[in-house]
C-alpha cells in the first residue's frame, strides 16, 4: 500500500549569514537548514503530519535518521504540525545546529559528547515523520513515511 | 562542591552560560568563577548588592554539597536517549555516583526562531535564555534542597513559581503558573528584549569574573588556552616542560582567587600586573614564533600590545611599571631558588602561594622572567614613548629559548633529533633562538653524551654560524 503521504525531497543547506542571529552566534555553532518537501496523495482525506524534530540518532555507516514522530509517552504537549488537503504540498523547514551533539552516558562512568558535523560527518539523512489524518497529540504513533537524502560530495 | 560552566560538552558556549548567570544576580560584581580544570570554570558568588530572590537561589546552589554543571547548547543537541533538544529548550538531569546534576539549555533561542511560553491569560510570551537557565536551576536547586516533586506537572509548578520570581525582578510578563508548555514564534505581548543588566564600571574590571563570565577579556582566554593545547604536546619535551606548569597551577590557584573575591585592590593589582600583561605576552610569544613574520611586523605588533595595556592602566599605575617589573624579576628568582623571603608585595604574595603549593615551580620563574621583560619594555615606553628594539627582541628570544625543563628530567628517553627537529619548525624559527636552546639545553644534558649531542645540534642548525650573542 503506497503512503498516503509522500515525501518528495530533502535539501539541506546552509543558512546566510543575514539568517543568523545574534542569538545564535555562539562558539563553534554553524546553522543549516534542513527542508522535507511532503506531499498529500490522497483524494480525499486531509492529513497533518508532524513539523519538529524529535529524535536524531547517527548511524555507523555516516546516516543521519531525523525523526519527527510522537511516539506514546514520550511527549508531554502536542508536537508542532503541518495539515495538508487532499493534492497538497508542503515543505517542513528545520534547523539544524551542526556540529550535532550526540551526549553519550556510559556506564558508571561520566558523559561524554560526540560531535557530528554538517556536512563532513554525514553521508545521508534519512527522514521519517508521522502523520494521521487528525491533528497531534503528545502520544501520536500515527503512520509514518520516510525517505532518505545523499549529501552531495565534491570530487 | 559548587556550581559549575562547562567548557568541554559544549562548543565554547561558556561566556554566553556566564553573562546568563550574571543577569540572575542583576550583574553582582561579586559573582566570579575560576577554572580549577580544563573542563569547567567553578563558580563563586559573594554578594555585594541588595539579595533578590533569584540571586539567593543562585547562592544557596553556588554553596550547595553537590555539583551543578551548566551547559550551554546549540538547538541541535541529543540527549543520550535519542530526544533532541530542540523541542525542550532546557533539560536537567539528575546527578549519580559519576555525574553531576547537569543542566542543557539552548542558548540559540530555538535556532533564531524564539521560545515561547504562556502567560496568566495564555497570550504567548517570550521565554529569554537567562529565564530558561534559571527555570532549569530552579530544578536542581529543590533536587538539593530534597523537595523534589515526584511528578513532572508538580515539578514545573514549583520551577515556575521560582521563574515568575525572575521575571518580577526584570519587570517581565509572569509565567502562566501551570502550563508548560513551550512554542516557538513571535509573542502575543511582552517583546523579545531582555532588560540586560551591565557591568558598572570600575577603575579596574572584576579581574577573573569580568574574563572568565563573556566579557570582551573572554576571548584572551580563550586564546590563552589555545595555545596550552597547541604546545603542550607538541613533543615529548614540550610535555616534559608544561607538566609541572599545569600540575601546579590548580594546587595554588584557588587560594588566590578566593582572596581576590575578597579584596579588590588584590584583585586589581592582579589584573593590572599580571592578568593583561600575560595576555599581551602571549600576542607577541605567537607573532614572534610565526616562521612567517618579520622582526619589523613583530616590533609593530609588540608596539601595538604595549599600548593598549598603557592605555588600559591608570595613571597611579604607570609610575610604578618599573617598579612592577623589578618585582616580577625578582620573583621569578626567588620561584627558581625556592627562596621564602618576606614581603608584603604583590608579587611576594603571589610567590608565598606557589611555593606553599609544594611542586616544581621552575615553569613558573620562567613565566614570571617573561612578564619582567614585558613590564620592563611597557615601562620604557611610557616613560619615554620609545619602541620596541633590535635588543628587545634578541631577549625576548633569550627568553623562549630557555623554556623551564624539570630538574633531573630525562630528556634524552625522547629522540633527540625527532624533538630538534619539532622544536625547530614550530619553536624555534629564529636562527638565534636556536643557538641560545643549543647553549640551555648542553647545561641540561649529560656531559659524557654531550658531544653527540653537539654534533647533532650543529648538524641540524641549532648551532654554528649567525650567532648574533
Amino acid at each position: 500500500m503506497t503512503d498516503a503521504l509522500e515525501i518528495t525531497a530533502v535539501r539541506l543547506s546552509p543558512l546566510s549569514s543575514d539568517e543568523v542571529t545574534p542569538d545564535m552566534r555562539h562558539g563553534e555553532i554553524e546553522w543549516w537548514r534542513l527542508e522535507i518537501a511532503v506531499c498529500n496523495r490522497s483524494r480525499s482525506e486531509r492529513y497533518c503530519a508532524i513539523s519538529g524534530i524529535h529524535r536524531i540518532h547517527y548511524d555507523d555507516d555516516g546516516t543521519l535518521a531525523v525523526a519527527l514522530t510522537a511516539p506514546a509517552g514520550e511527549r508531554d504537549y502536542a508536537p508542532g504540525y503541518v495539515c495538508l488537503d487532499p493534492g497538497a504540498e508542503a515543505t517542513i523547514t528545520t534547523r539544524i545546529s551542526s556540529p550535532i551533539t550526540f551526549v553519550e552516558e556510559p556506564p558508571r562512568a561520566p558523559r561524554t559528547a560526540r560531535r557530528v558535523r554538517l556536512p563532513d560527518d554525514v553521508g545521508a539523512i534519512r527522514c521519517v515523520i508521522a502523520y494521521d489524518a487528525r491533528p497531534p497529540t503528545p502520544a501520536f504513533p500515527g503512520r509514518t513515511v520516510s525517505a532518505s537524502y545523499v549529501l552531495p560530495r565534491a570530487d | 562542591m559548587t556550581l559549575l560552566i562547562d567548557l568541554s560538552l559544549g562548543l565554547g558556549t561558556y561566556p554566553t552560560v556566564g553573562d546568563d548567570l550574571l543577569q540572575i544576580t542583576r550583574c553582582d560584581p561579586g559573582l566570579s568563577s575560576f577554572q580549577p580544570t580544563e573542563f569547567v570554570l567553578q563558580v563563586t558568588y559573594t554578594p555585594k548588592k541588595a539579595a533578590t530572590a533569584p540571586s539567593n537561589l543562585l547562592l544557596a546552589i553556588v554553596d550547595a554539597p553537590v555539583n551543578v554543571l551548566v551547559v550551554g547548547v546549540g538547538s541541535t543537541y541529543v540527549l543520550s536517549n535519542g530526544t533532541a533538544i530542540s523541542e525542550k529548550a532546557g533539560v536537567i538531569q539528575p546527578g549519580d555516583l559519576v555525574n553531576p546534576i547537569t543542566i542543557w539549555y539552548d542558548i540559540t533561542d530555538a535556532g533564531g526562531k524564539h521560545w515561547l511560553v504562556e502567560d496568566a491569560n495564555s497570550q504567548k510570551v517570550h521565554l529569554p535564555r537567562a529565564v530558561l537557565v534559571f527555570h532549569e536551576l530552579a530544578h536542581a536547586f529543590h533536587m538539593i534542597q530534597g523537595d523534589y516533586p515526584a511528578t513532572s506537572p508538580e515539578r514545573e509548578v514549583q520551577a515556575i513559581r521560582h521563574e515568575n520570581e525572575f521575571r518580577s525582578v526584570v519587570e517581565l510578563p509572569l509565567r502562566h503558573s501551570s502550563s508548560h508548555e513551550g512554542f516557538t514564534g513571535i509573542p502575543d505581548h511582552g517583546g523579545l528584549t531582555f532588560p540586560t543588566c551591565t557591568v558598572e564600571s570600575t577603575p579596574c574590571p572584576t579581574a577573573v569574573a569580568a574574563e572568565a563570565l563573556g566579557s570582551p577579556h573572554a576571548p584572551d582566554l580563550d586564546a590563552l588556552r589555545s595555545v596550552r593545547r597547541r604546545y603542550k604536546d607538541l613533543s615529548a619535551w614540550c610535555t616534559l616542560a608544561s607538566g609541572p606548569i599545569l600540575d601546579l597551577y590548580p594546587k595554588f590557584s584557588p587560594a588566590i582567587v578566593h582572596d581576590m573575591r575578597r579584596d579588590e585592590e588584590l584583585r586589581c593589582a592582579i589584573f593590572t600586573r599580571v592578568v593583561q600583561p600575560l595576555f599581551g605576552l602571549r600576542e607577541i610569544v605567537e607573532r614572534f614564533l610565526d616562521d612567517q613574520a618579520d622582526d619589523a611586523g613583530v616590533v609593530a605588533m609588540s608596539d601595538e600590545v604595549l599600548d593598549r595595556y598603557l592605555a588600559a592602566l591608570d595613571p597611579a599605575a604607570l609610575t610604578t611599571l618599573s617598579e612592577a617589573a623589578g618585582a616580577a624579576a625578582d620573583a621569578g628568582q626567588r620561584l627558581a631558588s625556592r627562596s621564602a623571603r618576606a614581603g608584603d608585595g604583590l608579587f611576594d604574595y603571589i610567590v608565598d602561594k606557589i611555593l606553599a603549593a609544594d611542586g616544581d615551580a621552575t615553569g613558573f620563574a620562567w613565566g614570571f622572567a617573561g612578564l619582567a621583560l614585558f613590564l620592563r619594555r611597557a615601562a620604557e615606553r611610557a616613560r619615554d614613548g620609545g619602541g620596541v628594539s633590535e635588543e628587545f627582541l634578541l631577549d625576548f628570544g633569550d627568553w623562549l629559548a630557555r623554556p623551564p625543563i624539570p630538574p633531573g628530567a630525562d630528556l634524552s628517553q625522547a629522540d633527540p633529533r625527532a624533538e630538534l627537529i619539532i622544536l625547530r619548525e614550530h619553536v624555534f624559527t629564529r636562527p638565534h633562538m636556536r643557538h641560545a636552546f643549543a647553549r640551555h639545553l648542553l647545561g641540561l644534558w649529560p656531559s659524557r653524551a654531550a658531544p653527540e649531542l653537539r654534533a647533532l645540534l650543529s648538524e641540524l642548525s641549532y648551532m654554528g654560524a649567525g650567532n648574533r650573542r
